[in-house]
């Protein structure tokens, strides 16, 4: 297939200066155009490396051995200017990303854009457009640090989306949001049309709703990859991931689709239902 | 291209203050020309009149907490510098009164006094500033004033960086306490809570501003497009920067003067 409409990652392995074992090994992966991909694992199994990666950050931003290569829809991190223009990256510690210099929601918005070199109404027309997606039109006007950790989180999001990126690159975004904002975030997140979506998430509850796949991390490597059906159908005990909930409970019922899989998602265990009765 | 940062904001059109139409190198350059005013005379009468001004000023533009802890520990030091000047200023002769058998002198207290009113001059106009201006205001107009992003950043970077570490050290010193291993009773105990801190608060600041650079870069903070935001429209910016850098001048030379001719 046409590598100008995949991501590509082939034989990744990245190492931070001073440590001995790599945090990423031989990762190997493809996404096609548009997909949302999930990614998961424990702690230190190398998931915000993953992003890091993709994201330029390694070895752009910050050193890093790195072997193997990488190109999103046939660009590679070389080429920074237009790397960097088509990612929207959210990273682990939102506050972090606010620029501290702006007076109001609205300004930290407009960042991106004014870096990016937009027309004023279109800035303008953007920063209402992503303040309404991520639920914070009125909060415009507040200054960023008023804001709760869940709503410096979605802002975080929203100077993230509205430069249009081709990629959004998400390092676990909704740690800090209550359930009605996740739930809100996983919602819009559904609704993403051509955008290429890789989020780094524990709500697997969640992620099994909206995801085309679930790449799974362990000790660096990607020991699984796959529709979430298929890749929470196969777990391995020693990758300790807990099964979505509808999965644990049609297990327990032992509800399985016509294919001999256990639903993990609400449209599956409803078709499962259905067939039961 | 231009952009309108109030387009940006999505501010309504609203009326601005008085203070809001002044720049801020003006406001700069009044503190300048307010603490050569203070430090060119040593009349007492005069340093008054600049407080009294600098006091209406603050008064008529806004006041916050930040101001009153500003104003109480520069009258802390103010007080301490009276004690300690009116009991051992070195040209001290002439006893102004006693308390407890102890003698506090003329020469010693007019000195502090003349002190203490060139630093609430400084703090007050300095406040002005402060309460008046934002870091984004400022960034604006230096970067339209053509300061390319980055100096502007670094510049202001110094405008977040200290609150920050006061934050973080607030932070440490809560979880210390909330595990009985900072009671900070007495000043003492507080002084010495400082120190311990001092080395995690250093770090973690070096880690918060290392993230925030990585996402400024992430998010195109040297993109080369990168439009100049249109700051507020000031009045009578121009004239007014000619004629309190030309004071400026005057009394720097003035001071100079009268050096040179021992007045």
């Amino acid at each position: 297939m046409d590598e100008d409409k995949r991501i590509v990652v082939d034989n990744l392995t990245s190492r931070y200066p001073g440590t001995t074992q790599p945090q990423l090994r031989g990762i190997n992966a493809e996404v096609q155009a548009g997909q949302v991909v999930g990614i998961i694992g424990n702690s230190h199994s190398g998931k915000s490396t993953l992003c890091r990666v993709l994201a330029g950050v390694i070895s752009k931003i910050v050193s890093a051995e790195v072997e193997g290569q990488w190109r999103l829809f046939g660009r590679r991190v070389d080429d920074w200017p237009a790397y960097n223009a088509m990612t929207g990256v959210v990273l682990q510690n939102p506050a972090g990303q606010l620029s501290g210099l702006s007076d109001t929601v609205a300004d930290e918005i407009a960042f991106d854009l004014i870096n990016q070199g937009l027309a004023e109404n279109l800035i303008q027309k953007r920063i209402e457009k992503v303040a309404a997606q991520m639920g914070l039109s009125a909060q415009l006007h507040l200054h960023p640090e008023s804001l709760s950790g869940g709503q410096i989180q979605r802002l975080a999001i929203a100077t993230a989306i509205a430069t249009h990126p081709t990629v959004l690159i998400l390092d676990d975004p909704t740690s800090e949001m209550d359930p009605l904002g996740r739930r809100q975030f996983f919602h819009w997140l559904a609704g993403v049309k051509d955008t290429t979506v890789l989020i780094v998430t524990s709500e697997i509850d969640d992620l099994c709703e909206i995801a085309d796949s679930v790449w799974v991390m362990h000790d660096g490597q990607l020991v699984s990859k796959g529709t979430p059906g298929d890749v929470f159908n196969h777990l391995a005990t020693d990758w300790q991931i807990p099964a979505p909930t509808i999965t644990q409970l049609a297990q327990k019922m032992n509800w399985r689709m016509a294919d001999g899989q256990y639903p993990v998602n609400a449209a599956e265990l409803k078709e499962v239902r259905y067939a039961h009765n | 291209m231009m952009t309108d940062q109030t387009l940006i904001s999505g501010t309504p059109q609203v009326k601005r203050k008085w203070y809001q139409v002044i720049d801020p190198i003006t406001k700069l350059l009044f503190i300048l020309d307010m603490t050569l005013l203070s430090f060119a005379s040593p009349n007492l009468l005069l340093q008054v009149g600049l407080i009294l001004v600098a006091t209406l000023l603050l008064l008529f533009s806004k006041l916050n907490s930040t101001t009153f802890k500003a104003l109480g520990f520069s009258l802390f030091l103010i007080v301490t510098m009276l004690i300690i000047q009116g009991l051992f200023y070195s040209h001290n002769q002439t006893v102004l009164f006693s308390v407890l058998g102890i003698s506090f002198y003329k020469e010693g207290l007019i000195y502090a006094t003349m002190l203490g009113c060139r630093v609430l001059v400084i703090i007050l106009t300095s406040g002005f500033f402060m309460v008046t201006t934002s870091i984004s205001e400022n960034a604006a107009y230096l970067e339209q004033s053509g300061l390319s992003y980055k100096t502007v950043y670094v510049l202001m970077s110094v405008c977040y960086i200290l609150p920050e570490m006061m934050r973080n050290m607030r932070k440490i010193q809560q979880a210390q306490k909330v595990r009985g291993t900072n009671p900070q009773k007495t000043l003492i105990q507080k002084l010495k809570s400082v120190l311990p801190v001092l080395i995690p608060l250093v770090i973690k600041t070096l880690d918060q501003s290392m993230a925030r650079s990585i996402s400024l870069q992430l998010r195109g903070f040297d993109n080369p497009n990168r439009t100049v935001k249109t700051s507020q429209q000031y009045h009578l910016s121009r004239m007014l920067h000619i004629s309190l850098t030309g004071l400026a001048i005057l009394l720097i030379g003035w001071k100079i003067w009268t050096k040179i001719n021992g007045l």
